[in-house]
Parts: C-alpha cells; structure tokens; sequence
C-alpha cells in the first residue's frame, strides 16, 4: 500500500508519545500504586481516542456528514444520562454502569437518526442540531440529578467532560484490562465491513445499486458505536471532538477507504487523546478534564471545516 | 424468457394516503431495452426503487429470474441487477478505481480479494467509458459529466444480466448521450436486458425498442414504439406531437 508510509509515522509518533507521557509528566498518589495508576490512566486515554475517532469516522460514513461525531450527535449525552440515572440508582461497578449509558446511546442515536432524515435523506444541519439538543438535555438532566444527590457530585462532575485519571474501585482492574481489550477489538467487526462503508459513504441509494443491505449496515455502526461510547463515557465520561477532528485529517491525508482510514483513524485518536490528557496536566497545577482540552481543540476545527476546510469536498 | 415480471403492484409511502404506484403489471423478456418514460410525478423513480428493494410494495409481487423479490439477499440482486440511481453521489474520497472495484462488490466475500477477472473488467469498462485518464483522481475532483461516465463504467463492471437505470443522460453532454444510449444497445447483442428511465421521450423513442409509458402511477402503454399512438403522447405529456422520419417532434400546444 502506497501510504503505508504514514501509519509508520504514526506508530513512531505514538511510541515517542506514550515514552514521554511515562517519564516526563509528574504524577501524584502513592509509590506502590503509581505504576498501576500510570498503566491505567495511559490505557484508557489510548482507548478513548482510539475508540472515540473510530466511531465518529463510521459515523460520518453512514450519515455521510462530514461533522458526524459521537459526541455532536448526541450518542454521548445519551449515554451520560444513562450513566448518571445508573450512579443515582446505586450501582457501584462501572461496567454495569455502562448498561443504562448503552441503553441511551442507543435510544439517542436512533433519534436523532430520525428527527434528521427528511423524505429518504439525511439533513446535514438538522442532524447536528437535534444532536445539539439531545446533549443540552442530556447536560440539563444530569445537573439537574446532582443538585438532589450531592454525594456523586465530584465523580459525575468529572464524567461531564471526560476525565481518564480515574480510580477503578477495588476488584475493578482485571476487568477493565478484559473491556480495554474487548474495546480495541470491536473495531476490526467494522475493518470486515469496509466494503459495505465505502459503499455506503457514496450514499444510500448508490449502496444499495452496488448490493449493500444499507438497513442491517447502519443497525450495525449505531449498535457498535453506542455501545462502545457509553462503556468510554461510563469509564473517561464525554470526551467530544477527537472523533470529529482525526477522521476528517485522515481522510484527507490518505483517502475514504475504509480498510486504511479506520486503523489511521485509530492511531490519531489515541495519539490526540494522549495529546490532550498530557496538556491537561501540564497547563495549570490543577488537573483539568481531558474534554475541556479536546474542547477546546475541537471548536476551532469544527469552525474550520465549516467555513472552507474542504467541507462538502468541492461540490455542494 | 422473463427476466423482471412485476404484478399487481401497490405502493404508497408511509404515511401518505395517495397510491404512487396503483397496481400496474408488466413484464420484460431477456434481451429487450425497455425505456420508461413519463412526466414528473409518474411513479417511474419509485418503480426504480422497488424493483431494487429499496422500497417495499404494500401489494403485489416483483419476480427477477422467476424468484420472488422478498427471496433475494442485496447483494445477490445486484449481481444479476446493474443499477444506477440517479441519486447523485454524495461526498467521497474515494478515488475512481477504488470506486470501480466496489463495483465489483457483489461478487466479492469478505475475506476474497479482487482476481485477475476482476481488474480485467474494469480496465475494460475504463476502455468503454473513456475515463482510463482520471482513474487515480478522487471522485469529489471530477466535473459532474466525467462522474456520471464514472457512475456508468461501475454499472458495467459489475456486470449484471439486467441493467436498470434511473435516468443516466441526466449529466452527460449529448456526445456522450448518444453514445451511452448506443453503448447500451450494444449491451442487447450479449443478450443482457436493458431498462431505463429517460426523461427524453425524443431519445427513448430513437433508441429503445420498447417503451414502457407511466403517468400517475399507472401504465398507459407498454410494447414495441412502432405500435405507441402520437395520440397517447399528446395526452399524457400535454404537447403536440408529430412523427418524422421515425423521429418523433414535440410542439407546445
């Protein structure tokens, strides 16, 4: 492959990342479990970004909208009012936490699948904002569930913008070790369905000429990506942003194939996600959420992409 | 031998108490090139879609090869049916050749890659369409006639028995109109079948040798053009119309 080129690049940069995200950064907490809080804290950031960008690059193909990402289409707030409704209902463990997020992602996506599409098509615009809504709920109703339950305050706080620095409660780390895993595998089910994405990322109509069942596809990339976003936001919170900004560079750098786009796609988000967790230690004494950074990042390439960066391609 | 029988099909879209389509029957023999014409509105762009799958008819039943519709995986469809919308593509960074292998898709497995067969096509269908010069560039580069030839040269390599094409003139220059309506007529003598939408009664009429005429979601004439009435026309399309040389000439009423 031509641009085998730039995953090498990619891998190095990586490498160099993760190196000096190990030595150079202080670090809190006590000697005995640094090591084991480092390890934690570097795996999920890897997994975040690499989770995160994946799904907001099959999501832009499936609603073929250059600006799809878990968090502006609302897959995220859906799945933050889960995690909240699960918290305030008393479950303890964060896997079962990431249940209820399941459950709402889903619902979210689903609905704003539907308040978008007008007569067979996506609306561009209207997807955006019913995503936008579905989070100004989302947010609505998760402030409104801490003023009446003050005691989860500080973890749901941080949930909110996304925060990987989080302590697993005892019994907790061999099971995030097993979802990490799960979590870098799930993608490859959507490297086997790269035909069906190219395919589909022409349009729907055009898919289906070239024999693509488009209904079963897109009951796939939501089920996959609510599913994986709301075990990120029940383990990091909402981390908006990476899944927009890596697949839009990747796509232009290296092209739309998804056999190539997706992996590329994966690197850059983790390598952003471990980008952003390092300045989000460096900038101020305090820890800031890794979402803020991202944030932060992401709004003026959002703007960017809006105002010229190539949006739409040369045609309207 | 029948390739598409349709019959007593109803649709409507959900929602809408008006039927698009209103029971119409027909049915299309091996090597014929039917053109389906009509006004805007006439139900043809939705016949199109069910055909497809695309769509699902409230009642009444659509055979490819004598097997019903419901029994056929997409992806099997499309190997026997060579299909162009005439949605336009929307964003893609993919390049041509990389587009003109997804053509290749329906006879693909996960895990089977391209054969030599494969790129033999569709160096042929880049032959046929003369587009060899932009294979490498991206879709999203191309003006919207190269693109259409594109769209064109993937319904070839895909190499159905069946071709079904919602209006495929739309974005070509008359050169290449006349050439891809004889390109397609070419296509009968390896005994495939041709359907397609054509806004331009004139070139249905040079061209096909059937003419499948809608309006309003009924068929006002199906069978050979040297039996369809002037009169017919008149009607349905609310203009003059006067037969010359076995040309047809459309004057405003």
């Amino acid at each position: 492959m031509k641009k085998l080129w730039l995953l090498k690049i990619i891998v190095l940069v990586l490498i160099l990342g993760v190196s000096v995200y190990l030595y150079l950064v202080p670090w809190s907490g006590a000697p005995s479990t640094i090591l084991k809080l480092r390890f934690v804290r570097l795996l999920l950031t890897l997994v975040a970004g690499y989770t995160l960008s994946i799904n907001g690059a099959v999501l832009q193909s499936v609603l073929r909208n250059q600006l799809a990402d878990p968090y502006l289409v609302g897959v995220t707030g859906g799945a933050l009012v889960g995690f909240t409704l699960g918290e305030i209902s008393g479950i303890r463990s964060t896997f079962f936490l990431s249940l209820p997020a399941f459950l709402f992602s889903t619902a979210s996506i689903v609905l704003v699948y539907y308040l978008a599409k007008r007569g067979g098509k996506v609306r561009k615009e209207l997807l955006v904002l019913s995503g936008l809504f579905i989070n100004f709920f989302s947010y609505s109703f998760v402030f409104l569930m801490l003023v009446s339950k003050r005691e989860v305050l500080e973890r749901i706080i941080y949930v909110l913008w996304g925060y990987t620095g989080i302590i697993l409660r005892r019994g907790e780390f061999i099971p995030f070790i097993f979802i990490t895993i799960l979590l870098f595998l799930i993608p490859i089910i959507f490297l086997l369905l790269a035909k069906e994405l190219d395919a589909i990322s022409l349009g729907e109509a055009e898919a289906v000429s070239i024999g693509v069942d488009v209904e079963k596809l897109k009951r796939w990339a939501f089920l996959l990506t609510s599913f994986t976003t709301a075990i990120i936001v029940s383990l990091a919170g909402a981390i908006g942003f990476i899944g927009l900004m890596i697949p839009n560079i990747v796509r232009r750098l290296i092209g739309g194939r998804h056999m190539v786009l997706l992996p590329a796609a994966g690197f850059g988000g983790a390598l952003l996600a471990l980008f952003a967790d390092y300045i989000s230690r460096v900038l101020t004494p305090y820890e800031l959420p890794l979402g803020i950074i991202t944030s932060l990042l992401g709004v003026p390439f959002f703007i960017w992409l809006l105002i010229g960066g190539g949006y739409e391609g040369n045609r309207s | 031998m029948k390739v598409i029988e349709v019959k007593d099909l109803v649709f409507r879209y959900p929602g809408n108490r008006e039927e698009i389509i209103k029971g119409i029957s027909f049915q299309v023999e091996q090597g014929s090139f039917v053109a389906i014409i009509g006004p805007n509105g006439a139900g043809k762009s939705t016949l199109y879609r069910l055909i497809l799958k695309e769509l699902v008819p409230d009642s009444g039943v659509i055979e490819v090869w004598g097997k019903r519709l419901s029994e056929y995986r997409q992806k099997e469809l499309a190997k026997i049916i060579s299909a162009l919308p005439a949605d336009e593509i929307e964003d893609s960074s993919l390049t041509v050749d990389e587009y003109l292998e997804l053509g290749r898709y329906p006879h693909s497995g996960i895990f089977k890659s391209l054969k030599k067969l494969d790129y033999n096509l569709i160096e042929n269908a880049k032959k046929i369409t003369d587009i060899e010069k932009f294979s490498r560039r991206f879709l999203f580069e191309l003006s919207k006639g190269e693109l259409a030839r594109v769209r064109i040269a993937r319904t070839i390599v895909q190499d159905g028995e069946i071709f079904l094409m919602d209006e495929p003139t739309a974005h070509l220059d008359i050169d290449h109109k006349l050439w891809l309506l004889s390109t397609l007529r070419r296509l009968k003598a390896h005994l495939k079948t041709i359907i397609i939408i054509l806004h331009d009664v004139g070139m249905a009429f040079k061209y096909a040798d059937e003419i499948l005429l809608m309006d309003k979601g009924e068929i006002k004439y199906f069978g050979k053009k040297e039996n369809l009435n002037p009169g017919l026309l008149e009607e349905v399309f609310r203009v003059k119309v006067k037969m010359l040389e076995n040309n047809l000439l459309f004057e405003e009423r």
